[in-house]
């Protein structure tokens, strides 16, 4: 176990300056001693500790970290502590949100995952925030949102983490695990996120959602109310 | 065939019959008491419940409100699950007691009144957050039509920010740009056409130029691809941005504000 810290102003710069040059040299091994340099980082509040390990999913890390992060929430801690939270814990776990290759490189992605962005439509794509925090907010009803790798960011979170219907409420992503999860595969259905308003799929249904609050109250209709408001170009899914 | 759905016939709650306000409970979290009148047009069914929700972004807070007939206020409105510094807008909804959870009637995107403004009796049209901003000093945060200053809670020297704000190197910097932003996305934005002609920032500038807004008979299209209404908003905008310096003497106070700085260096 290790103490749970977080990047002072200082931590975070060189944080962010580490992630540059990577993106430059991805095969850069990891700055030694970053996470408990005393110049660059303090111990959390409550002397939380953290568990050292690779995650394999990110329902695992989000259900294993959510306890410390709601403890610290708690604590009605100022929220200029929250990214250097957020920066440290994603570079605690940086091999299960950017694990290198075979051949040691790493291969990086869009610098908003790994270095928090507190704007509304940016936050989300932090590899540990955007997960905790739909697993914080929704539970086990968070399953179908943040299946798959650590490392990944996929359309269900893109679509469903910045639509406040969606990622505040359990009986809409409990309405979305029953008609697009495929319990024998235990992944989502083929089909039910492509890149496009095809009817029936996952951004139709975030359009339709969102008209429905307009004529709905959705936090209290439930489950079985939500699928059953759906249109018939959701039967394909339903069975 | 994509289905597409009408509304139902909810009715709107006038902005003056939802009365909130914030409670400053010390280093708690922030708290509110609503006080609603729901005497409509049409009568709302008696039983339908009253719900008042705080939101911001994604997470939303629900407080219980009784019903029409036996409103109840809620003993706890902490607002706990809103970081510190962070004031959500409120939403209130009238929802039909049966099983198909109609919206009956709702008020949105609105912002309690702080105990001075209820002294003064006056109410502030742009309410100020301190929030972590990253490397911003301010930000405007624009939700619904409705415009939050954010500013910097990591500004804390050489005095706290929201006293930063009140002086006159930033009025004069910082509010015309605020206000140039405000004003275009009412007019010009994605969701000019939900702007009330009445809304608080329309007459505000109206006040300012003499003038009310430029208006289209057209709302249904995209209003920046007519560039003579742009061009009509541009001019309206900056006599209200020189309306506002004049008001607040912006240059003569950061001139003096200024030379002050100076003499104390």
């Amino acid at each position: 176990m290790s103490e749970l810290r977080y990047f002072t102003q200082a931590g975070r710069d060189q944080w962010s300056a580490w992630l540059e040059t990577l993106k430059a040299d991805p095969a850069l091994p990891f700055p030694d001693g970053l996470l408990t340099n005393p110049d660059c980082t303090r111990r959390a509040h409550g002397n939380a500790t953290v568990d050292s390990r690779v995650f394999t999913s990110k329902f695992e890390l989000a259900e294993t970290l959510a306890p410390a992060i709601a403890a610290l929430r708690d604590a009605r801690l100022p929220s200029d502590y929250w990214p250097g939270l957020w920066d440290w814990l994603g570079a605690f776990y940086f091999d299960s949100i950017c694990p290198a290759g075979a051949s040691g490189k790493r291969k990086l992605n869009d610098l908003v995952r790994y270095r928090f962005n507190a704007s509304w439509n940016r936050k989300y794509r932090h590899r540990i925030f955007g997960p905790v925090d739909l697993y914080s907010r929704l539970g086990l009803s968070s399953r179908l949102l943040i299946h798959g790798e650590p490392a990944s960011l996929t359309d269900w979170e893109e679509q469903t983490a910045s639509r406040y219907q969606i990622s505040g409420n359990k009986g809409i992503a409990d309405a979305l695990y029953r008609l697009y999860w495929d319990i024998t595969k235990d992944a989502p259905k083929r089909g039910a996120a492509p890149n496009s308003k095809k009817p029936g799929t996952l951004r139709r249904f975030g359009d339709l959602v969102q008209q429905f609050d307009r004529t709905f109250d959705l936090l209290s209709i439930g489950t079985d109310a939500i699928l059953d408001l759906l249109p018939k170009e959701f039967s394909r899914f339903r069975a | 065939m994509i289905a597409r759905f009408n509304y139902t016939d909810r009715q709107k709650i006038p902005r003056d019959q939802v009365r909130l306000s914030w409670v400053v409970n010390g280093a708690g979290p922030l708290q509110f008491r609503g006080d609603l009148d729901l005497m409509l047009k049409r009568p709302l069914d008696p039983a339908a419940h009253v719900f008042v929700e705080a939101y911001s972004g994604p997470v939303v807070m629900r407080f219980p409100f009784g019903t029409v007939e036996h409103p109840e206020h809620p003993a706890d409105t902490s607002l706990g699950e809103f970081p510190p510094g962070l004031k959500p807008l409120f939403r209130v909804k009238v929802v039909d007691p049966g099983s198909d959870r109609l919206l009956l009637a709702w008020a949105d995107a609105v912002t309690p009144l702080a105990p001075e403004e209820i002294e003064s009796g006056r109410r502030s049209i742009l309410p100020v957050e301190t929030v972590d901003l990253g490397p911003l000093v301010w930000k405007l945060r624009i939700d619904s039509n409705q415009f939050r200053l954010q500013l910097n809670a990591a500004i804390r020297e050489p005095r706290d920010i929201t006293l930063l704000a009140r002086e006159a190197d930033f009025i004069a910097l910082v509010y015309p740009a605020v206000i140039r932003q405000i004003l275009e996305h009412l007019l010009l934005g994605p969701e000019h056409d939900a702007v009330d002609e009445d809304h608080d920032w329309l007459i505000f500038a109206a006040q300012l130029t003499g003038r009310s807004a430029p208006a289209r008979d057209d709302d249904a299209t995209d209003p920046t691809d007519d560039s003579a209404f742009v061009d009509e908003v541009e001019a309206w905008v900056q006599e209200a941005i020189e309306g506002f310096c004049q008001q607040q003497h912006a240059t003569e106070r950061f001139v003096q504000f200024k030379k002050e700085a100076e003499e104390h260096v």
